[in-house]
């Protein structure tokens, strides 16, 4: 069987022993595909669309304190990220709000040092001595 | 960090604090004046990855100054400990976003 594309990663699709399709029922959040009359119908947009997502799990239990999320927070990247506060949970501080969660990245944004600025609200890059890092993108 | 957070559209991106450090790290007797302990050993290593023993930045910052001692400021390596900021320069920041549930 030679099988092209991206696989769906959800649903059930029934073979006969001829690798013919009997049964369809998959969608991967950019479509749905169903078995009519024989023939596999694929519909675009059906299914729970994921393309919105910023982050989908990678490793680990969902929500849950160190495990590991892929991220687009909104340059096109995808970076690594963990779980660092649940907002819902019994103990968490006040930096993440209930429904909200807090990741933090699996890195140091670059490899250049920065000095703490005084003041302990921001922390300024060696060469943008003027910028807060807690900014709201 | 600003410039290379930029493009960082759909969060809220901050530095951690300390609390958030020591809650994760399972110890939430953590206080920012240091009198539960003055330092946080044993990280999980999710917390430091990524960092270099032989060159710096060998942590990154939190956004969290130590309450009792003036001029110093809590940082993450293996362990959450404290530093004096007057001209260290060892440390480098690591962003953490915040999103909506429903956005994961």
């Amino acid at each position: 069987m030679n099988v092209k594309g991206k696989l769906p990663t959800s649903g059930t699709l029934i073979l006969n022993n001829e690798c013919s399709v009997t049964a369809v029922n998959a969608s991967d959040g950019t479509f749905t595909a169903t078995l009519n009359n024989g023939k596999v119908e694929i519909a675009n947009g059906g299914g729970t669309n994921n393309s919105n997502k910023i982050c989908t799990l990678k490793s680990g239990e969902a929500l849950a304190i160190g495990s590991e999320y892929e991220c687009d927070p909104g340059d096109g990247k995808k970076r690594t990220f963990y779980v660092l506060e649940d907002g819902d949970a019994a103990i968490k501080t006040d930096a993440t709000p209930a429904g909200s969660i807090s990741l933090i990245m699996d890195r140091n944004i670059d490899n250049t040092t920065v000095a703490w600025s005084a003041d302990g609200k921001s922390h300024k890059d060696e060469d943008e001595s003027a910028q807060a890092i807690t900014v709201k993108a | 960090m600003n410039a290379n957070t930029i493009g960082w559209t759909k969060v809220l991106v901050d530095l951690p604090t300390g609390q958030q450090i020591a809650n994760a790290g399972g110890l939430t007797t953590w206080t920012d004046d240091g009198t539960s302990t003055s330092n946080v050993p044993g990280l999980s290593t999710w917390l430091y990855c990524n960092l270099s023993e032989n060159s710096a930045p060998y942590g990154y910052w939190t956004k969290t100054p130590h309450t009792r001692y003036t001029g110093g400021a809590w940082y993450v390596a293996d362990g959450m400990n404290v530093s004096s900021v007057e001209g260290h320069v060892n440390f480098s920041s690591r962003p953490v976003i915040t999103i909506s549930k429903s956005d994961l």
